[in-house]
């Protein structure tokens, strides 16, 4: 199943101090939904564990996440994840864009892929799950920012 | 006495034990110390696969081993053949195919920690494009999907019957031409008892017993011989009851072999039972033909030629379970009932990332695809013409003086009177009344559909010079030991998984050797026992070891006769079986039974004769038998829904001799069932990623009794010319039949709006739809 997902968070913060957040495989990791363990395996990279899933198919994934900062104001991430026998994988993109009043408008786009039960099982739900999960996480980046500022 | 056995409504001698929860499945089979094991599958349709992680599972308290491809390569069973030739992984090595396919299996001490473990196996999967639409298995940007074969494509074979020159010959001045695609959706038999196995081998005999939900236990045991190439005297496979097979259970499938291994490997028997979802999702689907038919005809309705192409859609594997000659099975029958000049088919199979299968749920070798075809293509030919679809099927059938009759495909049908079925089945259903009421309610608006299926079969498979599986002739045998006190114990090399086999092999046995059905114990299932045979699926239970067994009867009663000699103080040429006892020909008070003649086998022997009364044979087909039927679907369609009723169903089937009237009608009944269902609401699709879409009994729906209509049944007997009783089977016709009354029903009620063909299921969704698109808004 493949998905398309996009949002935008105002962030009341500057706009070095967003991408400076979103760049950090550290910071970003702790934004992940559910998250039960962090490790940053590199200067761009991470791998967590999450409690995931939908109804019944719930259980521990682990994803691995890769950020690119080499295209400037465009950050990507790449995310690959399994558990219960499932398979997922993320690309995304991020931009952020300076408003007239001192906030930071975060972009994000992502095309989300499932594989496995959850895709057959969950089909129906899957959707409404996955932007809700991907929703959360950029909710999330904002909120550690504006409580940091 | 009552000597007429044959054609009696027996009641059925296994139900007993069914009906009470006392059958013998294969979950309820437990051996000491026995382990269990549960299989880690693919996510992915298509992937590298990397390494895979043991250590979480092994940690799980419980857990004995997890095993791997790799260490199934180590012994050279990472890979086993499948009945069509092909190859197939048990266990991925280097990629995996299909989502759900077998990747590693963890054993453990209880069921519960072999499904813990299997959860905590980690496996590295690098996904690859996948390829879902067989229409693009051959562009030049499709992936390769068998990395493994010689030939670098994703095209498996192409096959074709007929005469594709004559063809074009008689449609080059045809009056009319019509052409029409359909798909017969991939779906799934699905029988309420999932696979299974319990695999034994034991460390003191070195002898290898595996239990297992088998249609076909013999052949198991050869297969199992060459693939684990263990010696086949030290194999004994057991089938024991099963909960319906429908095809699913032809397959020999990978958790059958990792099995094996395991209990090679741990010293101890090893369970494997298959969830629902294992079992929809990578056992033996169904169907999955993409056809497109065409016929030429005159401007009157005589039918001419008959073109037909297909694309047949095989999963990851070609582990289709068909007759080895025939990649097709046998869909060369879809000239059907009706007397074509010419007639061309051709088939290409592909690969695709789904699961293998392709011959199952009561399809009779893919008759039900031939079936469906030429029935919703005579429908729509039908249409084109403005004839009323019973009278275009009056125009062509096969007229009784053309038995046998020569198909422009090959076949030569055994015996039949369309004529005389089709009559009874419009009698019975007063179709001129319907198309009076049908008319009315036309002209106020409302939608009602008369569907018409005027279906031939082809079963019994078959004669030895045409047809084998992987080389074992597909005759079929009966061994009778009749006792002392004159009681039966009959043996097949079919299996039985809910058809009735103890009852009407016995009603078959009774009657040859004038006993009753209770005087018979009918045993299939046990390799050791049982005679040889390629076993029960494609209807052939009846038309080869029933033939077997009525053949063996007389073998038994050719001895008989002699013993009834000597009882009788007569010469053996004085001797004639009459009214179920041996007597003195034209001294009918001078007579012994069979029970005395057992009695004397063992007691008081003629000089000179072996002692003993016993016998064996082995029935090679002359022909394959040709069962057909009339069914009639009467369907109202609600405007506002989509919601289709199906007011009634009739069924007249003709299956040559009946031998227990109330088994095939249960049969009919099944089988009518598993058509409704198919018809309306099954279907296992596909997503994008080759997710499978329906894994289970949310998606993929079995109807309850509250969904089926009620059946009519009726039944003309046209007897099998060469089959010792005149029987032709039965088993299948159901299914084969009825998805394309059906579906002609409701593509009838929605004629007035144009509506010239729908694919099945006919969901509500999907009439819904139709309706909306033909401007319908209530």
């Amino acid at each position: 199943m493949k998905m398309q997902l996009s949002g935008v968070e105002t962030i009341h913060a500057a706009k070095a101090d967003v991408y400076a957040f979103v760049t950090d495989p550290n910071r970003v990791g702790r934004c992940l939904p559910d998250l039960q363990e962090l490790e940053v395996t590199g200067g761009s990279q991470l791998v967590a564990h999450v409690r995931m899933g939908i109804g019944p198919i719930r259980g521990r994934f682990k994803l691995a996440a890769e950020l690119d900062a080499s295209r400037g104001e465009q950050i990507g991430m790449t995310l690959k994840g399994s558990g219960m026998g499932n398979g997922l994988t993320m690309t995304s993109t991020m931009r952020v864009e300076a408003a007239a009043d001192g906030t930071t408008a975060l972009h994000w786009s992502a095309d989300a892929s499932v594989s496995g039960p959850l895709a057959g099982v969950g089909g129906r739900l899957l959707e409404g799950q996955a932007k809700k999960t991907t929703t959360e996480l950029f909710a999330n980046i904002r909120q550690a920012l504006e409580a940091a500022s | 006495m009552d000597t007429q056995v044959i054609g009696k409504p027996i009641k059925r001698k296994e139900d007993p034990r069914f009906l009470q929860g006392r059958g013998n499945y294969i979950d309820d089979i437990k051996l000491p110390n026995m382990a269990y094991m549960a299989i880690v599958r693919s996510p992915y349709a298509h992937a590298r696969l990397g390494a895979i992680h043991k250590e979480a599972a092994l940690a799980v308290p419980g857990v004995i081993a997890v095993i791997t491809g790799q260490d199934l390569a180590a012994a050279g069973l990472a890979w086993m053949p499948t009945l069509a030739g092909d190859n197939q992984m048990v266990l991925a090595t280097s990629k995996v195919l299909f989502q759900y396919q077998e990747v590693a299996a963890v054993i453990a001490e209880t069921r519960e920690a072999a499904y813990d473990g299997a959860a905590l196996v980690e496996v590295d999967y690098d996904p690859l494009p996948v390829l879902v639409d067989p229409h693009q298995a051959q562009v030049a940007t499709a992936p390769l999907l068998r990395e493994d074969r010689e030939t670098k494509s994703n095209h498996i074979w192409h096959w074709e019957a007929g005469d594709a020159g004559a063809v074009q010959r008689v449609a080059s001045d045809a009056e009319v031409i019509i052409k029409q695609q359909m798909y017969f959706p991939r779906c799934h038999a699905s029988p309420l008892e999932t696979c299974g196995c319990v695999a034994d081998m034991s460390k003191a005999t070195g002898r290898l017993t595996l239990y297992v939900t088998s249609q076909a236990p013999h052949a198991y045991r050869t297969v199992l011989a060459l693939v684990a190439k263990l010696p086949e005297h030290m194999i004994r496979v057991v089938s024991p009851d099963i909960g319906g097979g429908f095809g699913a259970k032809v397959g020999v499938y990978p958790g059958y072999v990792v099995a094996v291994v395991a209990s090679i490997v741990t010293g101890r028997p090893v369970k494997w039972i298959e969830t629902r979802t294992e079992h929809l999702a990578s056992t033996a689907f169904a169907r999955d033909y993409h056809m497109t038919a065409e016929i030429a005809a005159t401007r009157e309705g005589k039918v001419k030629a008959l073109k037909v192409h297909t694309l047949a859609d095989h999963g990851a594997f070609d582990a289709q379970a068909n007759p080895s000659k025939f990649p097709a099975g046998l869909f060369s029958i879809c000239t059907g009932s009706y007397d074509f000049e010419a007639a061309h088919v051709a088939v290409d199979a592909v690969y695709t990332n789904k699961a293998p299968g392709g011959v199952s749920y009561r399809c009779s070798f893919r008759v039900t695809e031939a079936s469906y075809l030429i029935e919703r293509a005579m429908d729509v030919l039908a249409a084109e013409l403005q004839m009323d679809p019973v009278d275009l099927r009056k125009k062509n059938l096969i007229q009784p003086d053309q038995f046998p009759y020569a198909s422009p495909l090959g076949w030569t049908y055994d015996s039949g009177n369309y004529q005389h079925t089709l009559d009874k089945a419009l009698a019975l259903i007063g179709y001129a009344d319907l198309r009076k009421e049908q008319a009315e309610k036309r002209a106020r608006g409302e939608l009602m559909g008369i569907g018409v299926s005027f279906f031939t079969e082809i079963v019994g498979a078959g004669p030895s010079k045409q047809f084998d599986i992987l080389g074992l002739k597909m005759f079929d045998s009966a061994e009778i030991r009749v006792h002392p006190t004159g009681k039966v114990l009959a043996r097949f090399g079919t299996r039985g998984q809910g058809q009735g086999h103890e009852t009407t092999y016995a009603q078959i046995v009774a009657h040859e050797l004038g006993l009753t059905a209770d005087d018979v114990l009918v045993e299939e299932g046990d390799t050791d026992t049982a005679p040889y045979g390629l076993g029960t699926y494609g209807s052939r239970s009846t038309p080869t070891s029933g033939a077997a067994a009525a053949l063996c009867g007389r073998r038994v009663r050719d001895k008989a006769a002699k013993i009834a000699a000597h009882l009788l103080e007569a010469a053996e040429h004085d001797i004639e079986w009459q009214d179920a006892k041996f007597q003195i020909k034209g001294a009918p008070e001078r007579s012994v039974t069979m029970k005395d003649v057992a009695f004397a086998a063992y007691t008081n022997l003629p000089p000179g004769l072996e002692p003993g009364l016993e016998a064996t044979f082995y029935y090679d087909p002359p022909n394959l038998t040709f069962p057909y039927g009339c069914y009639i679907a009467v369907v109202d369609i609600d405007k506002g829904t989509g919601e289709v009723k199906v007011r009634r169903f009739l069924a007249v089937d003709d299956c040559g001799t009946v031998i227990n009237p109330m088994v095939v009608e249960g049969q009919i009944h099944g089988g009518l069932t598993e058509g409704f269902a198919i018809a309306f609401m099954q279907e296992i699709p596909y997503d994008e990623n080759g997710n499978c879409l329906a894994s289970n009994f949310t998606e993929y729906l079995v109807p309850t009794a509250v969904e089926s209509p009620r059946w009519e049944t009726a039944s003309t007997v046209t007897p099998s010319p060469h089959h010792p009783i005149g029987a032709k089977g039965v088993g299948e016709s159901p299914n084969v039949g009825s998805p394309a009354a059906f579906v002609n029903a409701v593509v009838d009620a929605l004629s007035p709006l144009g509506v010239r063909h729908l694919d099945m299921p006919l969901t509500r969704p999907k009439i819904w739809k139709a309706l909306r698109n033909a401007g319908i808004t209530e």
